[in-house]
């Protein structure tokens, strides 16, 4: 019913736009503007036997959004979320749109969610295509499943922006950020703090994961190049998460007496905070360890404030920086093909300015 | 059927006994390769950390006994500690969002006991569905992400952290659980059943058991220690991630199969379970006391579980 009524809305909005369009005098844009509707509208039709949420609110928006008079370009991005399921992934979405809210009103979206599902993703990019959508914002679930689907939006004259990870096909601006240079800046500032030299336990990430494997060769190769007396006495892959770690980190602590670790340096703030608590609940928390995470949640800001973390790292949410690269790829403004978004370090010193903007 | 359950019974007591000495030897083995192995502080970390996998294992092998398994464990561990930690992160008196998990677990506990007993699924496949289901609801409620409530400053650490005396607080409910697990299953009606459906469902039935409601009550028990497993684990984080308790599935089922509970059911008692609860946590510190990597851990404690079934079935055998 709902869709009915949504499908009859945007007929007469076409009609209108098609009339507007007869007393127009520069015809051509206006023109291009009521074939993308009439294209929305056979896929709001098809859309039917699809029973996905994300999709039928993003219809549902846009109707609304092209009720609204506008003298300005308009332009539709596609947005082809990977997931849901992670404040990571809905922080670059909302931020990036946030954004484009309050620089970039004459912007629509169209929104599809693949729920963690590559072929999920892939079907999603060729909707968006289909849709003849004018600009394609993706986080990649991995490459090998969404590189043909890319290289399609790309030979279709869609220009593609893809965020934090990559695809193995030119796209028109990549935008990253780099885990490796999280674990120098974290090997940098230990060595700073421990006056370089201590015993470090390192709690990985889930082998295998690119974040994982970048967070600690960064870490491992400034600590084998630059700082010698540093030594990583033990190290286990606790999969990011924070009850491994904290199992792990108890019997580390049975194996390490006291004096015997200066640092713990932990591939996620989730796991940087258990490990902080552990260290607590052992009554371990008077030799000044060093706790240190990455990611940028809100929780671990709150402990580097009180002084049970040292520091963690903000892994970019790559906003704004996609949405002004995207911006201005529609406006034919030049543009970067690389955005390499440079990752914070919070500490004591400057951990109030970032209170309250942290992951939740 | 006195023939079979004479050989239930050897094979049972001898796997049992078995899984005891290798926990011994395991014990000496650690002794002679950490130095920190045998410290104090070492055994009690080691109680608590059983306490977590253990209390799971416990209800586990309720269901277990009947023929079952339960592969929601996991994500029902998830689904409680998620609610627990967003209703106190949003200010909710723990004395009203710790009860309020209580009943969902109930709640859930009976719709895998009714799907199964009424429905008539194969708890495998019940519960392979829940396990889907919860697991998503967890990351439904929590948005993906972990929840903690650091911010508001309540402390239910006591549970999952406090000691009594020099007793971890986890250990005494890990204990407390036990002895009730014990002597339902040894001393009542319920715990006769239990063997009784597992040993010949319909032998059971003719003999007046109703097989449907113990079915359903053994769900439930999963349900409830899943519940005290989170609040535990919880408690001791003072978050929960919305992965939490993956593979815990698996490590309860791992504990109740080494300690000698039968995979067809009816054979098997509860403190082979604790036995082999105790094996597994004890490997897996001492692993970590040693510096074998997590890939080598998961390879041993998989050799460790066939083998324990291996030998409990040769000995068993040979006894015959």
């Amino acid at each position: 019913m709902k869709k009915r009524v949504l499908s009859a809305l945007l007929t007469g909005v076409m009609v209108a736009s098609l009339y507007g369009c007869g007393s127009a005098p520069a015809p051509a844009p206006a023109e291009t503007k009521a074939e993308t509707t009439a294209a929305k509208e056979t896929a709001a039709e098809t859309k039917k036997e699809e029973a996905k949420e994300a999709a039928t609110e993003a219809a549902s928006t846009e109707a609304a959004s092209t009720g609204e008079p506008s003298g300005d370009e308009e332009f539709t991005i596609g947005y082809a979320q990977r997931a849901t399921d992670a404040a990571y992934t809905i922080a670059i979405k909302e931020r990036n749109q946030d954004y484009a809210k309050d620089h970039y009103p004459n912007l629509k979206w169209v929104e599809t969610d693949a729920q963690g599902d590559v072929a999920t993703q892939a079907a999603n990019i060729e909707d968006l295509i289909s849709r003849g959508v004018d600009l394609i914002m993706v986080s990649p679930l991995t490459s090998d499943g969404l590189t043909d689907a890319v290289k399609e939006a790309m030979d279709a004259g869609i220009p593609v922006v893809t965020m934090d990870r990559e695809v193995d096909t030119p796209v028109t601006v990549k935008v990253v950020a780099d885990n490796k240079e999280m674990g120098v800046m974290a090997a940098d500032k230990l060595a700073e703090m421990m006056g370089g030299k201590g015993n470090i336990i390192e709690v990985c990430g889930t082998t295998g994961s690119s974040a994982a494997i970048d967070r600690q060769a960064g870490f491992e190769e400034t600590l084998a190049s630059k700082y010698p007396d540093m030594k990583i006495v033990d190290s286990q892959d606790c999969d990011f998460n924070s009850a491994k770690a904290a199992s792990y980190m108890e019997d580390m602590l049975q194996k390490y007496g006291e004096g015997e670790i200066q640092a713990i340096y932990c591939h996620n703030d989730p796991m940087a905070e258990a490990v902080a608590e552990t260290v607590v609940a052992a009554g371990r928390d008077g030799e000044g360890i060093l706790i240190t995470g990455m990611d940028g949640e809100e929780a671990a800001f709150q402990m580097v404030e009180n002084g049970q973390m040292a520091f963690t790292i903000i892994y970019p949410t790559m906003s704004p920086e996609a949405m002004i690269a995207a911006y201005n790829v529609l406006t034919n403004q030049p543009q970067d093909e690389v955005v390499n978004c440079i990752p914070t370090l919070v500490g004591k010193d400057n951990v109030a300015e970032h209170l309250g903007t942290g992951l939740q | 059927m006195s023939f079979a359950k004479k050989e239930n019974s050897s094979k049972k007591w001898i796997s049992e006994m078995g899984t005891l000495w290798a926990l011994i030897v395991l014990c000496i083995v650690g002794a002679l390769v950490s130095p920190s192995f045998l410290k104090g502080a070492n055994i009690i970390n080691v109680m608590r950390q059983i306490s977590i996998n253990g209390i799971i294992a416990l209800g586990m092998t309720f269901v277990c006994l009947t023929g079952g398994v339960d592969l929601s464990v996991g994500s029902q561990v998830a689904v409680y500690g998620i609610m627990i930690a967003q209703m106190l992160k949003n200010n909710v008196n723990p004395l009203i969002a710790i009860p309020v998990t209580l009943v969902v677990a109930i709640l859930i506990g009976f719709l895998n006991g009714l799907g199964i007993s009424k429905g008539k699924l194969a708890p495998f496949i019940m519960t392979l569905g829940s396990m889907t289901a919860l697991r998503g609801l967890a990351k439904y409620i929590s948005n993906g992400s972990p929840q903690n409530w650091r911010a508001t400053g309540i402390d239910i650490k006591f549970i999952g952290q406090g000691y009594v005396g020099f007793i971890p607080v986890p250990v005494i409910i890990f204990v407390v659980m036990f002895l009730i697990g014990f002597y339902i299953l040894r001393y009542t009606w319920f715990g006769r059943s239990v063997y009784a459906i597992g040993d010949n469902r319909e032998a059971a039935r003719l003999n007046g058991i109703n097989v449907e409601k113990t079915q359903l009550i053994c769900f439930i028990i999963t349900a409830f220690v899943c519940f005290m497993s989170a609040l535990v684990l919880t408690s001791k984080l003072s978050s929960c991630d919305p992965t939490a308790g993956e593979g815990y599935e698996l490590d309860a089922l791992s504990m109740c199969y080494i300690g000698g509970i039968s995979t067809m059911g009816g054979v098997g008692k509860i403190s082979g379970t604790l036995i082999g609860a105790c094996l597994l946590t004890v490997l897996s510190n001492i692993m970590n006391l040693v510096g074998i990597n997590s890939y080598m851990q998961n390879i041993v404690q998989g050799l460790i579980v066939i083998f324990a079934v291996l030998l409990g079935g040769i000995s068993a055998r040979k006894k015959k």
